[in-house]
């Protein structure tokens, strides 16, 4: 029997499809009423009045607001994302070359994330109120108050500056050209992700820890976990097989949701990291005003987002039973 | 160099926004030489017992006389050199980003050079040239071509390859080479005794560097191909993008993470070993002497400062942070290599805006702005105390060097320093009320001024004004922005400032947490102005924001920039000052279109239109600088900018292992970096 009615799921696809073009309106709207256009920075003082209008023809900004505005909307929904003016490639080859580094970055800091995170709280969570869950408990809440860049500038200090263990910057070296083999490219990629990605998974597990420990608490008070005691079960399979697989389920949820934050959280670290993704690339775009650039890149974390959002309503269904969305 | 150009570079938009160009005699500016390895001994400040890290010195030394000969110089090796920011394009037409043209520069090549060290116009693919018909409306320029370069993909560059560059970027109407269309008609082949002949749109001054040197030389069996410019991307049409006849080949070009320019092999290249360069003495013929240059490009400047102080890149684009310097100075292996900078940061003032419009309130102003504190105790002597809008690196159309004075030096440029009470940091607040009560101006004529003395004019010039256009007066405070600071207000015509048109006086500013030392200087000149009793406020404001707020909008009282750039010949006034680059000129495009001329000087507040024009159309070089310098001290006088300070550049490099940069010339990661790169070797 399907936990989620497809009258619900169409529900809800619809209500996200609405989101996004209410995103999409803001966006449009939020680019319309800087001064200036993007192609102020093309605009040199030399130029005539008939040079710009030739220039705001060929970027169709002469159209009517409403005729630009369709435009938008149905360019955006296509994938069609416009020219960079200052890159002057299409917008979508950037987002191309952008967006698996990124990903490449936050899904590994995600990984590990919620791994070392569940563990802890597992762990934690069946010890509550022992000496050891609290001054870890406490040690946690300390990282989990550092910012993630304070963070990574003492990492980079430590590792790269005074030891010169790992390298700060970039995905991979640069020059010489090395032989470009699947080994060498590993380990050359894990030379340069090491940092940025314990900066970021170092505060971010302890995130999903707080969500674990108090529902693995939860569930040590359940029956079945008393049952399974009775029965004569080790303590570890006892904490593991029964009661931290049941405690999981609000980490799982919330794991989806967190992977789109974490994306969002991009900004910082590959600026400090000098990580070439789309978190840069919206710094970047802001800066030099290069507004389709941002504004793609905003819609593209939107997107996920939203997507995340979705996929969370759908997976939830299937990871606790007693869940059922649309029916009486 | 006048056509390998300054443009945007985003993150520090107002840096790289204008064009630079020349000026003689910057090389008779001061400072050492190449620094390094802890070699330097700080300097102690007159007055306060302070030691500052900086060499400051301003006597007067020459760029250091070069007496390698090139070919004892080693060649080979790679220079790493890194950069804050991302380029933009490989395609040189469209290109805005100087992170682009760090690589690019060393690709194309020019008609004519600047020398690096004496701003004279020099040969280069143009072997002669001569003025004719100067006196008719649109001149010409006679010019023979040199017949033994090629370009880099191995065709011959041929007199067709000219004037089809030319043709080209007129036809095109290439908005970022917008010198060439607006200041060429066309280049012909001449039926006389000349290779080529070039008709120029209009009477300019500098037609050598700005018509002569503004067009980079395009192959034409590469670009007659193309058909959208705008579009073009050399690196996808062939493995070594773009095609020129430079010493540099672009062999990598990402634009997220690197490039690399790999330098041709020497007999290829016979620009730098023109008689020119062979006989100049601080020049050496032969370069490039490097296999290569890689560009690596890091997120922020911080992250791009620790690599070159752990030794990741050997050099990069721009000064070092100053709070590292120091520790430059004092690391085996690290090196400064002083230079100037081509610009001079500043504090604007709207002329539009009552009753800024008044020459007298803006030099009242300035008058509070504590110099002292800002060059020697916040910036530690890293810069020199500003005045006129033109880099002292450009010197030879600056004032005080033009009409026989010292540069940097003498009164006639201190007309508005700091009013403080003897030596202490308390402005001398009696003084400056007596100056806007009296309706005093700093008009050009000599005399004492807010307690100064002031021995006039260098050039003869005068101040728009020669008295204050408002009745200035003091009386009880009404701006709760002078509680517990000053008991009475200045009134403009009998109302009190803050009730005047807009209200209080606003600066807009970085926000303190991005730059704290100019957050203090701003701080305590507007704590000095509420003690005179001129209300004023703080806006701390992000660079965009600000950016849209001054140069689209026109829509601020004061604002603060850390950079303004100047060219050689002194030209950059115009975009800066004349009323033909205020936002009230577009028509149409107000609002859109990027004004230069920021504070509406020209439009209101005072004029040095005529003037500027004078200069722009005189076509003897020498009249052309005096005319220049006059302009620019009308300007000082007139005060739409107060000039805070001209950087003192100290360029990062790795000494242990390359030497030969050129020291003491301007700007040497960018504007001279074509020359540091064909100098820069390594160490033997």
């Amino acid at each position: 029997m399907t936990r989620i009615s497809a009258r619900y799921l169409g529900k809800r696809i619809v209500v996200s499809y609405i989101t996004l073009l209410v995103i999409m309106t803001l966006l449009f709207a939020l680019l319309r009423s800087m001064p200036g256009t993007f192609i102020s920075s093309m605009i040199t003082p030399e130029m005539q009045p008939e040079q710009i209008q030739r220039m705001r023809e060929v970027w169709g900004l002469n159209e009517p607001l409403w005729k630009q505005y369709v435009n938008f909307m149905v360019n955006y929904q296509t994938g069609e994302f416009g020219m960079s003016p200052t890159n002057r490639v299409p917008v979508w080859d950037i987002m191309i070359r952008r967006l698996p580094r990124t990903l490449i970055l936050f899904g590994a800091a995600f990984i590990v994330a919620y791994i070392v995170g569940p563990l802890v709280g597992m762990y934690l969570g069946w010890l509550r109120g022992s000496r050891k869950d609290k001054s870890i408990f406490a040690s946690s809440l300390v990282m989990y108050s550092m910012p993630a860049f304070w963070l990574a500038w003492l990492f980079i200090w430590l590792f790269n500056y005074e030891l010169g263990w790992l390298e700060s910057t970039y995905m991979y070296h640069q020059f010489p050209q090395f032989e470009w083999t699947v080994v060498s490219t590993i380990t050359n990629v894990l030379h340069h992700i090491t940092l940025p990605l314990i900066s970021l998974a170092f505060v971010n597990w302890v995130g999903v820890m707080l969500v674990m420990r108090p529902s693995m608490n939860n569930v040590t008070e359940e029956d079945y976990v008393f049952l399974a005691q009775a029965k004569g079960l080790s303590e570890r399979t006892v904490m593991i097989k029964h009661a931290a697989r049941n405690a999981l389920i609000p980490v799982a949820t919330q794991a989806i949701v967190g992977l789109a934050f974490l994306i969002d959280g991009s900004i910082i670290i590959e600026q400090v990291f000098s990580w070439p993704g789309i978190g840069q690339l919206i710094v970047n775009a802001v800066i030099s005003k290069d507004y389709p650039v941002a504004q793609a890149s905003f819609f593209i974390l939107a997107v996920l987002v939203v997507v995340m959002r979705l996929l969370t309503d759908v997976v939830y269904t299937y990871l606790d039973p007693r869940i059922k969305f649309g029916e009486g | 160099m006048p056509h390998r150009r300054n443009r945007s570079d985003g993150a520090n938009e107002s840096r790289r926004k204008f064009l630079k160009a020349s000026g003689t005699g910057a090389v008779a500016l001061s400072l050492a030489g190449c620094s390094g390895g802890g070699d330097q001994d700080p300097t102690t400040t007159e007055g306060t017992g302070e030691e500052t890290e900086a060499d400051t010195t301003t006597e007067e030394e020459t760029v250091e006389k070069r007496t390698e000969d090139s070919d004892s110089i080693p060649r080979g090796g790679t220079l790493t050199y890194g950069m804050a920011q991302n380029p933009d394009t490989s395609n040189y037409l469209t290109s805005g980003s100087v992170y682009s043209a760090v690589a690019l520069n060393l690709i194309y090549d020019f008609g004519v050079e600047i020398d690096p060290v004496t701003y004279e116009i020099q040969p280069w693919v143009f072997t002669d040239w001569e003025l004719q018909n100067a006196d008719a409306d649109q001149p010409e320029i006679a010019f023979n071509v040199r017949d033994d370069l090629t370009w880099n993909d191995g065709e011959d560059f041929t007199i067709e390859d000219v004037i089809f560059s030319h043709d080209y970027i007129i036809e095109n109407e290439v908005g970022e080479w917008s010198s060439v269309w607006n200041n060429i008609e066309s280049v012909e082949e001449d039926s006389g005794d000349w290779d080529c002949r070039m008709t120029l749109t209009q009477q300019i001054g500098t037609w050598d560097s700005s018509a002569l040197g503004a067009c980079p030389m395009l192959p034409q069996h590469i670009w007659s191909e193309v058909d959208d410019f705008q579009s073009y991307d050399p690196m996808a049409e062939r493995e070594n993008g773009p095609v020129g006849t430079g010493p540099g080949v672009l062999t990598t070009f990402r634009p997220d993470t690197s490039m690399q320019i790999q330098f041709r092999d020497a007999e290829e290249y016979p620009l730098t070993d023109l008689d020119w360069v062979d006989e100049h003495d601080n020049l050496v013929a032969g370069g490039p002497f490097l296999d290569q240059v890689n560009f690596q490009i890091y997120g922020e400047t911080a992250a791009l400062t620790q690599a070159f102080m752990r030794g990741e890149v050997d050099t990069h684009y721009g000064s070092l942070d100053t709070d590292k310097i120091p520790e430059a100075q004092d690391t085996e292996g690290l090196g400064l290599v002083n230079g100037y900078d081509s610009g001079f940061s500043y504090a604007a003032f709207n002329c539009r805006r009552e009753p800024l419009d008044d020459v007298a309130l803006r030099q009242a102003i300035a008058f509070a702005w504590d110099d002292y504190y800002w060059t020697q105790q916040l910036q530690q002597g890293y810069v020199f105390d500003g005045d006129f809008a033109q880099s002292p690196g450009y010197s030879g159309v600056r004032p005080e060097s033009v009409f026989d004075g010292e540069l940097l030096e003498g009164a006639a440029a201190e007309a508005f320093k700091f009013r403080g009470q003897g030596d202490s940091a308390d402005p001398d607040v009696e003084s400056i009320r007596s100056f806007l009560e009296n309706g005093e101006v700093i008009d050009g004529s000599s005399g004492t001024f807010a307690g100064q003395d002031y021995p006039g004019s260098l050039s003869g010039v005068s101040a728009s004004q020669s008295e204050s256009k408002y009745n200035y007066t003091f009386d009880t405070a009404q701006s709760s922005n002078l509680d517990g600071v000053s008991d009475v207000e200045l009134y403009v015509d009998g109302e009190p400032l803050s009730e005047f048109k807009g209200g209080p006086i606003s600066i807009l500013m970085d926000p303190p947490g991005e730059n704290p030392k100019q957050g203090q200087a701003f701080e305590r000149w507007a704590e000095n102005l509420r003690k005179v009793g001129i209300p004023i406020k703080l806006e701390p404001t992000g660079f965009n924001t600000m950016s849209d707020m001054v140069y689209y909008n026109a829509d601020y009282d004061m604002y603060e920039m850390g950079w303004g750039g100047t060219n050689p010949f002194g030209t950059s006034i115009r975009s800066f000052f004349h009323s033909n680059f205020a936002k009230e000129a577009f028509g149409e495009n107000e609002g859109e279109q990027f004004a230069y001329n920021s504070t509406g000087y020209g439009v209101a507040g005072g004029s040095s239109d005529e003037l500027i024009m004078d200069a722009y159309g005189e076509m003897d070089p020498e009249t052309r600088n005096e005319k220049y310098a006059t302009a620019i001290e009308k300007v000082y006088l007139d005060m739409p900018y107060m000039v805070r300070d001209y950087d003192k550049q100290r360029w990062p490099m790795n000494t242990a292992d390359f030497t030969g940069a050129i020291a003491n010339i301007v700007d040497p990661a960018y504007a001279n970096w074509f020359w540091e790169a064909t100098h820069i070797h390594q160490t033997e």
